[in-house]
């Protein structure tokens, strides 16, 4: 999978680092001081890149978890986010780390035990009676790198003993194989993200079927894993009612909704200064061409536009789920 | 727009096979600096020496005024303690002894070359102390060519012509030549794939013939230029004809309503 490995001296003889340059006996490694030296370099041509990434192995330094925007959440009391890689194997028309990051390798962070410290000491500030959660999956897909890294099977365990800790595992993956081999966590969310079938072939590259990940999601329904559905971003087109509609059905219908943890939506938006970024290098792209319009600092739909898909969609899902497992992200990138 | 790739080869020997290759013919010997241009290539002759290195690229930089999307390849040859003579190594890692500054070109993956580090040393190496590449030319022509255009651009490619068992001493300008000559199949690959990597980029660029026709009937100013450009070309990629004649726009009297004008047009694509 990936043909060039970067890695860092300070990390080359950890142990994650050793597992995963095994899995790559072919690829070609290049040792290197700091990551941000390939990473955070001018003059990068982020789509040539996203061909062909180069996976660079990390140590983070500093800046393990961070609070969440306002409006990131389902219902905890306490919401901090991070991220052991930067960018994501899949290749999503709309996300919004194209915008981000000069580079399209993907990084990992191997000091996983340092980012558990810190997710430690963080619910120790907490009660046993707040729920604290951690968000895995805001700069990368949480799953998609399971059988290289192992991310989610070490970090379910390092939430395991904590009883106000909860785990959300972001993903449009289907890599499930580590949490069907051992006991379901009562803390941990798996949540996918889900556009409509013909938004999801047209936008989403290299992302697995809905119905494959339905299947997934059943998989760990049945293994009683607690499963999220994220419907963001809420993707518009002229007939967008036929497309949610028909989805809504098709994963409401395949999943038992008592072991639905929680629902969420929200409406396609991106800081503007990262669609300058889409537009520059995804310019003949019809997705990336939609005359957006600028809330603020961001960009996205006509305002009679997002509070149309908005309220509807939360009206469609509330006829499946009831309301109080039900929220809408509204949180702005930049704060 | 063809594109056009440059190269940075520093002696004689080991020019000669390339321009009799891809036909280049001289242009110019301005500062010492012999350039040679064909159908897809420019070349220029830079001599021994990181900073001769530095200053041909800059100068074929400037001859053709070379824009951010333009390809560069350094090609020469390298010593190597022990890789055999003759293999062509395309360089990941480039590292000036002097300095210690490093540079990760990014790389063509391919089973037609090795890929190596270079150490960019002053005097030829004679104890290849390290198991990588040694060369005087790649941390001149990469530091520089990598403020004019973009990393995924710029490459190096190396031909081994000495380790521990065929002394530098032992390099002759035939040998050179042969050895140049016998990786001429690897340059025009990287050529080719370079020149299909700028066109790919410049074809992202083409709303920039779109705005001309506007610019001569109406002065904007460089914000609403770049309006211009990015509605423009909003207009080509959803099928939106609009051009500087359009009847819509007969009577726009400055560049503020053209463009409230192709705006309107393009929100109607929320109705």
């Amino acid at each position: 999978m990936y043909k060039t490995l970067y890695i860092e001296q300070e990390v080359r003889d950890s142990q994650l680092t050793h597992s995963i340059t095994r899995k790559f006996p072919a690829s070609e490694i290049i040792y290197c001081d700091r990551y941000t030296e390939i990473f955070n370099r001018k003059s990068q041509d982020f789509r040539i890149q996203k061909q062909e990434p180069s996976l660079i192995l990390a140590k983070k330094h500093q800046g393990f978890v961070h609070p969440t925007p306002p409006g990131y959440g389902v219902g905890g009391t306490h919401n901090y986010y991070f991220s052991i890689m930067l960018n994501c194997v899949f290749d999503c028309r709309y996300c919004f780390l194209q915008g981000m990051y000069r580079s399209a390798n993907h990084v990992l962070f191997v000091n996983f035990d340092e980012f558990e410290r810190e997710i430690h000491k963080t619910a120790l500030q907490f009660t046993e009676s707040d729920q604290v959660w951690f968000f895995s999956g805001y700069d990368c897909d949480s799953l998609a790198l399971e059988p290289i890294a192992g991310f989610a099977d070490f970090f379910m365990n390092a939430v395991e003993n904590h009883k106000n800790v909860w785990l959300e595992l972001r993903t449009k993956s289907t890599q499930i194989r580590s949490m069907l081999e051992r006991e379901a966590v009562d803390h941990v969310v798996t949540a996918f993200s889900i556009t409509p079938n013909r938004s999801s072939k047209e936008l989403e590259n290299g992302v697995p079927s809905i119905s494959k990940r339905i299947t997934a999601m059943q998989k760990l329904q049945q293994a009683n894993w607690k499963i999220g559905l994220r419907f963001d971003p809420l993707i518009w087109t002229p007939d967008f009612k036929e497309q949610y509609s028909e989805l809504f059905k098709e994963v409401f219908s395949s999943l038992d909704l008592n072991l639905l943890h929680s629902v969420s939506v929200g409406v396609f938006r991106l800081p503007a200064t990262f669609y300058k970024t889409l537009r520059r290098i995804y310019p003949e792209d019809k997705f990336i061409a939609q005359p957006f319009h600028h809330v603020g600092s961001m960009i996205s739909y006509p305002i009679h536009i997002e509070s149309s898909m908005k309220n509807w969609c939360l009206d469609e899902i509330s006829k499946y789920v009831d309301q109080n497992r039900i929220y809408y992200a509204s949180f702005d990138f930049d704060k | 727009m063809s594109a056009k790739v440059n190269i940075v080869v520093a002696l004689k020997p080991e020019v000669k096979p390339i321009i009799g290759h891809f036909g280049l013919t001289l242009l110019s010997n301005q500062a010492d600096f012999p350039v040679y241009v064909g159908e897809s290539i420019n070349l220029i002759q830079s001599g021994v020496g990181k900073e001769s290195s530095a200053l041909a690229t800059m100068h074929l930089a400037h001859k053709f005024q070379s824009a951010k999307f333009t390809a560069w390849l350094n090609i020469g040859i390298a010593g190597n303690r022990s890789l055999e003579v003759g293999t062509g190594v395309q360089i990941n890692k480039i590292v000036d002894r002097e300095t210690s500054n490093t540079w990760y070109p990014s790389t063509i993956v391919s089973d037609l070359w090795s890929n190596d580090t270079v150490v960019c040393v002053k005097h030829p190496e004679l104890k290849y102390e390290q198991n990588v590449s040694y060369d005087m030319e790649s941390a001149g022509f990469y530091k520089t060519a990598s403020k004019i255009s973009l990393n995924e651009l710029i490459f190096c490619y190396k031909v081994i012509s000495d380790n521990q068992n065929h002394s530098v001493k032992k390099i002759s300008k035939n040998i050179v030549v042969q050895l140049i000559e016998s990786h001429i199949p690897n340059i025009e690959t990287l050529v080719n794939i370079l020149n299909k990597r700028v066109q790919s980029i410049y074809n992202r660029y083409r709303s920039d013939q779109l705005t001309k026709s506007f610019f001569e009937k109406w002065r904007f100013s460089v914000t609403q230029q770049h309006q211009l450009k990015n509605f423009l070309n909003q207009c080509a990629v959803l099928g939106y004809e609009i051009t500087a004649n359009s009847s819509e726009l007969k009577d726009c009297g400055n560049s503020r309503q053209v463009l409230q004008k192709i705006r309107s047009k393009l929100d109607s694509f929320w109705v």
